[in-house]
C-alpha cells in the first residue's frame, strides 16, 4: 500500500529527526478517520531504525548507554552487539577496576550502638549499584538483578550481609550458565536456607517452604505438582544446615532423610540434587523459566509458540541460560513493535540507566534510599516472589519519587546539570539541541503533538543560537520533561 | 455530597430503574429494603484506620491477666505489678503506660478483643503478617482491604482508595487496581519544581501532565499513564492545602507516630474522599529487655491514637472514625532467658471510635492449656475483619473474606440501629 508506506517513512523520519511541524502530524495520523486507519495499518515499528533497536537492546540487556556508546554499537551492528553483551566474561570488567570491592567488617557494633550494621547494609547496596553503573558486562549484572528478583532472598529474614553477598556472587557466577547448576547452588546457599527455612528443616520435621517455592516460583509454576511432591521434596532437601559460626553450609548426614520418596511419579532415595534433576527434566520447567526470562527482557504475556521455541532451546542446550538469552535477543519478537516500550523500568533500571545514559559519575551515596522509596529496596524484596514490577512501579507515590529524583538530576545545585546540558553543546540552535535530547533520552520516538508540549515550554522566546541563558532555563525544562515523560519511564 | 460511600444509596436508585447490579450490591440493596434503610449521612463520612503494631506485640503484657497466679509464674521477671496496671475488671488490666487507652475505655470508646489468632499459627513475622494482611492462610493473594476496594464501585472517580503513612503500600490495602497514596511526609508527596525558575513551575507541570494524558492509548500501560499523574497531582494539591490549613483540635505527640496521625487527620479533612487509612509502629519484636521497649511503644501508641481521636472529636467526627490495631502475632507465654519473649501466637486487638462499644470481647486465652508453650486463640482475626467490613463499611464481608466468620458486637448499639440492614443481613 503506497499510502501507508509513505506514512511509515514519514513517521519514521519524524521519529528520528523530529523536524516536522505538528500540523503535518495531524494530517498523517490525527483526527481524520480514514487516515487514522491507514496509519494504523502501517503500524510503524520504531525498532526498524538501527539506532532505536540498538538503544532498545542496550536498555533491556543492560542499563542503557550514553549517546556516544550507542553510536559505537550502531556501527558494530545489531547481532555483534548482542554477542558482545552475551559473551563478555573473557574481557576485563571495568567495574572491577572502578568499584572498590565490598568487604564486610564482622566485628560487633560498639556499645552504645552506632548503627554500624545498617551502614554496612547501605554500603553493600551501593556497591552493587556502582557495579551496575560501571560494568562493561552489563548483561551479567542485569541477569544478576533478574535472578535476585526470581531466586530472591532479603535482609528481612536472612539478616546477614555476608550471606546475601555470597548469594549475590552465586547469582552472578551462574547468571548465564546452566540453570540446573544455578538451582543446585541456590539449594545449598546460606541466605536461601535461611530465607526459605531450609535451616529449620530436620529429618524428623522437614520444613516445606523451600520445596514448595522451588516448584512454585523457581521451576515449574503452580499447578504442576501435588502436596505429596512438596512433602517429598522437603524430605529430600534435609541435611543442609548453616553453621552460623563459620558461615558455611554443612551437610549433616544424620539430618538427611535417606528414605524412599516418590516425587513427580518417580520413586527412589532422592536427595536435593535428584529432585532438581527430576524438575529440570520437566517440560514445564523449561517453559516456565523461558516465560519468566522473556517477560522480563522482552514483553509480558508472550505467545505460547514463542515460549515453546525458547523452551526447546533451553532443553536441547542442557538448560544453558546464555543460549536462551541469545534466542530472545535475536528473535523477531524482541524487535517487534510489541516489544518497544513494553516494560516499566524498575527503580534500579531507572536510576542506573539514567546515570549511564547521561554518563554521570556517582559514588552511589543516597541511591539505595532512592530506589527504596521508588519501591525497590535491593536485598529486601517485598516477599518470596520478588518485586511484582510492571504497573506497581507506576503507582502514584512511587511515580512521584521517580520524577522527583529525575528532577533533582536536572536542577539540584552543584549537581550534574552541567554535564547533562554539556552533552549536546555542538547542537548549535535551541531546536537542534532539543532534537538531540529527544534522540538521546527517548530514542527520538515522540509523537509530534507531544513533542510540541515540550517545545511550547522550551522554545518559547528562544534565541537563534544557544546561549547560557537558554541552556540554564529552557533547556533544563526540556531535559526534565523528557526524563519525567511516560516514554522515559518505560524500557 | 456524592462519593463512593454513598454507593448503597445509589444502588437503591439504580435498582428502582430496573438495572442489573453486581450481586453484593443487590444484597445490600435487598438488605436496605428489608431494613427500611434510608440515606445515612453518617455512613458517607466513615473512616477506617488500620494501625499495625509490627514485630509481634506481647499481648499478655498489653492486656494483662493481672490477678492470674499462672501469669506471674510464667513471667517471673516480666510480670507487670498488680498495683501498677490499669484494671478493666477483676481479671484484666491494661499495660501501665496505656493511660490514654484506659481513659478511652472508661469513656466507652475502646473495645478490647482478646485472644485473637488463627489456626496453625505461623511463627515467621513475614508469613504471619502476610496471613493477617490477606486474611488467607493459603496461597498469597491480594490484601483483604484491597479485595474490599475491588468490590466498591466508585461512581465519581475518586483519585485514591486509601492513604498509607509510611514508605510502601501495605499489603492489606493492595489489589490489582487499588490506588494507594503512600505518604511518608506530606511535603514529599508532590511534584517538585525547579527551584531556580519557580514561576515556570505551573507551566512545567501542565506540560508534564500533557505528556502523560496524550501518551498513545494503545500502548502498554497507557491506561495507567494517561490518568495516574493528573490524579496524583490533584491529590497532592489537596494534601498540601490541608497540611497548610488544617488546625488540629488538640496537640499531637511529637513522635513519628504522632506526626503520622496528624497527617492522617489532614488527609481525612482534605476532601480526597478516602475512606481507608493505614499507619504503623514497629519495634515490638522484644526478644530481649522487653519491659522498657514495650512500655515506650505502647505509651507512644496510646498517646498518638488518643490525640487523633480527640482531634477527630474536636472536629465533630468522633462518630465517623474507627481505628483497629493488629500485630502479626503475640509472644510466647513464658518469658525467655533474656528478659524477653519469643514469637508466639494469639494477642489482643483494640478498636477505638465514637461508635465503638467499650468492653472486653472474646475469651482471654488460657494460661494453663497451652499449645507447645503458646496461647490458643479464642477469636479468629477474620471475625474482627468481618465485623468491620459489614458493620462499619457496609461491605459484603463473606464475599471479601471468602468465608463466613462470626461477628462481634463491638460496633455501638446506636449505630446498629442506623445499620439495621447490615445487622439483618448478618443474621441470615
Amino acid at each position: 500500500m503506497a499510502v501507508s508506506g509513505d506514512v511509515k517513512d514519514t513517521v519514521q523520519r519524524i521519529g528520528r529527526r523530529g523536524l516536522l511541524g505538528a500540523g503535518l502530524l495531524a494530517a498523517l495520523s490525527g483526527a481524520d478517520g480514514g487516515m487514522q486507519l491507514q496509519a494504523a495499518e502501517a503500524t510503524p515499528n520504531p525498532l526498524d531504525d538501527a539506532r532505536v533497536r540498538t538503544a532498545h537492546v542496550l536498555r533491556r540487556a543492560g542499563f542503557g548507554a550514553s549517546p556516544a556508546e550507542i553510536d559505537q554499537f550502531v556501527a558494530m551492528g545489531y547481532q555483534p552487539t548482542v554477542d558482545w553483551l552475551l559473551f563478555s566474561e573473557d574481557r576485563p570488567d571495568a567495574a572491577d577496576a572502578l568499584v572498590e570491592p565490598f568487604v564486610y567488617d564482622p566485628t560487633p557494633d560498639s556499645n552504645p550502638p552506632t548503627g554500624k550494621e545498617g551502614k554496612q547494609r547501605e554500603a553493600f547496596k551501593r556497591w552493587w549499584l556502582l557495579r551496575m553503573r560501571y560494568t562493561s558486562r552489563p548483561l551479567v549484572e542485569k541477569m544478576t538483578l533478574f535472578w535476585h528478583g526470581l531466586l530472591t532472598s532479603g535482609f528481612g529474614k536472612v539478616n546477614s550481609v555476608p550471606y546475601l553477598q555470597q548469594q549475590n556472587e552465586l547469582l552472578r557466577a551462574n547468571a548465564l550458565g546452566s540453570y540446573q547448576s544455578m538451582l543446585i547452588g541456590v539449594s545449598k546457599d546460606p541466605a536461601m536456607l535461611l530465607w526459605l527455612d531450609g535451616n529449620n528443616s530436620r529429618k524428623r520435621s522437614p520444613n516445606e517452604n523451600y520445596g514448595r517455592e522451588l516448584m512454585e516460583l523457581f521451576s515449574m509454576g503452580i499447578g504442576n505438582y501435588t502436596e505429596e511432591d512438596v512433602k517429598s521434596a522437603a524430605r529430600a532437601f534435609t541435611g543442609y544446615l548453616v553453621n552460623q559460626q563459620t558461615g558455611k553450609v554443612e551437610f549433616r548426614p544424620r539430618e538427611w532423610d535417606e528414605g524412599e520418596k516418590t516425587f513427580l511419579g518417580q520413586t527412589g532415595r532422592w536427595d536435593g540434587n535428584d529432585i532438581i534433576d527430576i524438575i529440570c527434566r520437566q517440560r514445564t520447567t523449561a517453559e516456565y523459566i523461558s516465560k519468566r526470562l522473556f517477560s522480563f527482557f522482552a514483553y509480558r504475556n508472550p505467545a505460547p509458540a514463542t515460549v515453546s521455541r525458547l523452551a526447546d532451546v533451553f532443553q536441547t542446550s542442557g538448560y544453558n541460560i546464555r543460549m536462551v538469552m541469545r534466542e530472545i535477543f535475536l528473535s523477531p519478537e524482541f524487535v517487534s513493535p510489541q516489544a518497544y516500550r513494553a516494560l516499566v523500568k524498575s527503580p534500579v533500571e531507572l536510576v542506573v540507566g539514567t546515570l549511564r545514559t547521561l554518563d554521570l559519575d556517582t559514588d552511589a551515596d543516597g541511591l539505595p534510599y532512592q530506589t527504596r522509596i521508588m519501591g525497590q529496596d535491593i536485598f529486601n524484596p517485598p516477599n518470596v516472589a520478588g518485586w511484582p514490577g510492571g504497573a506497581a512501579w507506576l503507582s502514584n507515590s512511587v511515580w512521584l519519587q521517580r520524577i522527583n529524583w529525575l528532577n533533582s538530576m536536572v536542577t539540584k545545585r552543584n549537581g550534574p546539570e552541567g554535564t547533562i546540558l554539556a552533552m549536546n553543546e555542538g547542537a548549535g540552535t535551541p531546536a537542534g539541541l532539543l532534537h538531540a535530547y529527544t534522540r538521546d533520552l527517548v530514542d527520538g520516538v515522540l509523537e509530534p503533538d507531544r513533542r510540541a508540549a515540550i517545545e511550547g515550554l522550551a522554545l518559547q522566546g528562544a534565541p537563534a543560537t544557544l546561549t547560557p541563558q537558554f541552556l540554564n532555563r529552557q533547556a533544563r525544562h526540556a531535559v526534565y520533561l523528557l526524563l519525567a515523560s511516560p516514554d522515559y519511564q518505560l524500557a | 455530597m456524592l462519593d463512593r460511600r454513598s454507593f448503597l444509596k445509589r444502588g437503591v436508585v439504580v435498582v428502582s430503574a430496573g438495572l442489573a447490579l453486581p450481586s453484593f450490591l443487590t444484597k445490600a440493596v435487598y438488605a436496605a429494603e428489608q431494613g427500611g434503610m434510608t440515606a445515612n449521612p453518617a455512613f458517607a463520612n466513615r473512616v477506617f484506620v488500620v494501625v499495625q503494631m509490627a514485630g509481634g506485640n506481647d499481648g499478655l503484657n498489653t492486656v494483662v491477666p493481672y490477678t492470674n497466679g499462672r501469669y506471674r509464674d510464667l513471667r517471673r521477671n516480666l510480670a507487670l505489678a498488680a498495683d501498677k496496671v490499669l484494671p478493666l475488671d477483676n481479671d484484666t488490666a491494661l499495660h501501665p503506660s496505656m493511660t490514654k487507652f484506659k481513659e478511652l475505655y472508661d469513656q466507652g470508646n475502646l473495645a478490647v478483643v482478646q485472644g485473637v489468632g488463627y489456626p496453625n499459627p505461623d511463627f515467621s513475622h513475614f508469613r504471619s503478617m502476610e496471613i493477617w494482611q490477606t486474611a488467607h492462610t493459603g496461597a498469597p493473594t491480594n490484601g483483604w482491604v484491597g479485595r474490599y476496594f475491588d468490590k466498591v464501585i466508585d461512581e465519581d472517580g475518586h483519585v485514591l482508595d486509601g492513604v498509607a503513612i509510611g514508605q510502601s503500600a501495605p499489603l492489606a490495602l493492595r489489589s490489582g487496581t487499588s490506588q494507594i497514596a503512600v505518604v511518608d511526609r506530606v511535603d514529599q508527596y508532590q511534584i517538585r519544581g525547579d527551584g531556580a525558575f519557580l514561576k515556570d513551575n505551573d507551566a512545567r507541570i501542565d506540560a508534564l501532565l500533557k505528556l502523560y494524558q496524550s501518551y498513545p492509548g494503545s500502548a502498554p500501560f497507557a491506561a495507567l499513564l494517561n490518568k495516574m499523574p493528573a490524579a496524583t497531582h490533584q491529590s497532592s494539591k489537596k494534601l498540601q492545602q490541608a497540611a497548610k490549613d488544617y488546625i488540629p483540635a488538640v496537640p499531637y505527640p511529637e513522635t513519628p507516630l504522632g506526626t503520622g496521625f496528624k497527617t492522617l487527620a489532614q488527609a481525612i479533612h482534605s476532601g480526597l474522599g478516602v475512606q481507608v487509612f493505614h499507619i504503623g509502629l514497629g519495634g515490638f519484636d522484644t526478644h530481649a529487655y522487653e519491659l522498657t521497649t514495650q512500655a515506650r511503644l505502647l505509651g507512644n501508641l496510646s498517646d498518638a491514637m488518643h490525640a487523633f481521636y480527640q482531634d477527630m472529636a474536636g472536629h465533630g467526627r468522633a462518630q465517623d472514625v474507627l481505628l483497629m490495631t493488629w500485630s502479626e502475632f503475640g509472644r510466647r507465654a513464658q518469658e525467655n532467658a533474656n528478659n524477653g519473649t519469643d514469637h508466639g501466637t494469639a494477642g489482643p486487638m483494640l478498636l477505638l471510635g465514637g461508635n465503638v462499644q467499650s468492653g472486653l470481647y472474646g475469651q482471654a486465652p488460657s494460661l494453663t492449656n497451652l499449645d507447645n508453650g503458646n496461647l490458643k486463640y479464642t477469636v479468629d482475626f477474620r471475625s474482627v475483619y468481618a465485623t468491620v467490613l459489614e458493620q462499619w463499611l457496609g461491605a459484603p464481608a463473606d464475599e471479601v473474606l471468602g468465608a463466613r466468620y462470626e461477628r462481634l458486637p463491638f460496633v455501638a448499639s446506636a449505630l446498629q440501629t442506623n445499620r439495621q440492614p447490615q445487622a439483618a443481613l448478618s443474621g441470615t
